[in-house]
């Protein structure tokens, strides 16, 4: 068993759960953290709708890492607090808030060895954001075309090919060839061009 | 950079010839480039995941949502003022000062206005027949138009054998009351004052009498005469102007 495997926190299993679509495990999510991050937005400048949808958009962003296999090292809802507290200093940034200082709720402690692999999964997380970002900045039949080309065939297990796709969408072979060559061209270049992934 | 990324796209398939593969990857050897085949990796594995997750994503979205309204539904209800506590407080501190800049602007009056408002124009019940040289009836028509000296000066003019004396010196001193002059209103209301009929009008005379001193002094001592009175028609008037006179707004 290497390191990584040993250091896999025990509250992993709220990944797993979450994952899984596990209600009794979501629900234990929501009574333990729902309070915290609530408190958390409205000594912060925001409303019980801002904690909301932040729950919600942090919720969803652990699911995505977790279906990609994220590992936890350290408690569910010190990560999940982090995580939602680092959002929430962006979005008050994004509202124009030049100085943004945080006050955390009463009775909670800030596990400061945990900030880093918050951030390095935060990282990823914007990172796969604006990949998604900007594939959908693309036209719908761009969108389409990478789409059905990046799609595993179940029969071969293999990812449809050119003329696969062709024929799915009834279009010559050279016109699809050209188009997808295209697309692809396009969607790299409006990541190269986005000054957000220099910084990233 | 040139675009790559239908090699890139092929490699990642497992499609291009060995020969051709070779070369791609020693021409990653060059950080520029592997960097950008990195970010091609990165984005296309990315949207990838996403598509396939498409799905379940939405699913859990929809499973989420009850719990979303159960656990923030709470915190919903004092949304209203959640999201207006800062303007709602801005809102009564504005409120409170506009009451306050209210309160101290009604409390405020000059010495001059105070005793307008004190006075109570009421005539006395003489005959309106005029013998004298000067005329009454214009000289009230002056007084009635507001032509305050004019009335005054033409008023004190009607002679003392007069039958209209009393209440057209009466009139002088409430003319001379209007525009301050108080010396002059103490000295017309002094002449009034020993033709008065009734005691209403006695009373009416003492009440102007008193503002014309207070005016004329600013001692609050010139109201004496009617305070010392509790059944004096004036004494309730007497006391709420000593109340205002010595308020701190003014």
């Amino acid at each position: 068993m290497d390191k990584q495997k040993q250091a896999v926190h025990v509250d992993q299993r709220f990944i797993e759960g979450l994952v899984r679509h596990d209600r009794v495990i979501i629900e234990e999510i929501y009574q333990r953290n729902a309070g915290r991050i609530r408190s958390l937005v409205v000594r912060n400048s925001g409303d019980a709708d801002d904690a909301q949808d932040l729950f919600q958009e942090v919720l969803m962003a652990l699911y995505r890492q977790g279906q990609g296999g994220l590992k936890l090292r350290c408690p569910f809802d010190v990560f999940f607090y982090i995580a939602c507290r680092n959002r929430w200093i962006n979005e008050l940034k994004k509202r124009g808030r030049k100085r943004v200082t945080i006050t955390d709720p009463e009775g909670f402690t800030m596990q400061s060895a945990a900030i880093p692999e918050v951030e390095s999964w935060q990282k990823r997380e914007e990172k796969e954001h604006l990949f998604y970002q900007k594939f959908q900045e693309l036209g719908p039949s761009c969108r389409e075309l990478l789409g059905l080309s990046w799609t595993l065939n179940p029969d071969t297990g293999k990812y449809n090919s050119l003329l696969e796709v062709s024929s799915m969408l009834d279009r010559s072979y050279g016109y699809v060839r050209k188009k997808v060559g295209e697309c692809r061209a396009r969607f790299m270049q409006l990541i190269r061009e986005s000054g957000a992934y220099k910084d990233l | 950079m040139e675009d790559q990324t239908e090699t890139y796209e092929a490699y990642l398939r497992g499609e291009l010839p060995e020969s051709e593969r070779r070369a791609f990857e020693q021409s990653c050897s060059d950080p520029a480039r592997r960097a950008d085949f990195e970010m091609y990796q990165a984005a296309r594995n990315s949207i990838i995941h996403r598509r396939a997750i498409r799905e379940k994503e939405h699913a859990l979205r929809e499973q989420i949502q009850p719990l979303s309204k159960r656990f923030f539904a709470s915190a919903k209800k004092r949304n209203l003022w959640q999201r207006n506590r800062g303007w709602l407080r801005v809102a009564a501190i504005v409120a409170l000062v506009l009451s306050a800049f209210v309160i101290i602007q009604s409390n405020r009056y000059d010495d001059q206005r105070l005793l307008r408002i004190a006075m109570d124009e009421r005539p006395l019940s003489a005959t309106r027949g005029s013998e004298g040289l000067f005329s009454y009836p214009e000289a009230m028509i002056a007084y009635e138009q507001g032509r305050w000296a004019e009335a005054a000066k033409a008023l004190e003019m009607i002679p003392g054998d007069d039958s209209v004396y009393s209440e057209a010196q009466l009139h002088a001193g409430y003319a001379w009351l209007h525009i301050g002059e108080y010396q002059r209103a103490v000295a017309a209301l002094s002449r009034a004052l020993p033709h008065t009929i009734s005691p209403d009008q006695r009373q009416n005379v003492q009440w102007h009498l008193a503002l014309a001193e207070l005016g004329e002094s600013k001692d609050l001592a010139s109201l004496q005469p009617v305070l010392e009175q509790p059944d004096h028609s004036y004494y309730a008037q007497a006391r709420k102007l000593r109340k205002k006179w010595n308020s701190i707004w003014r």
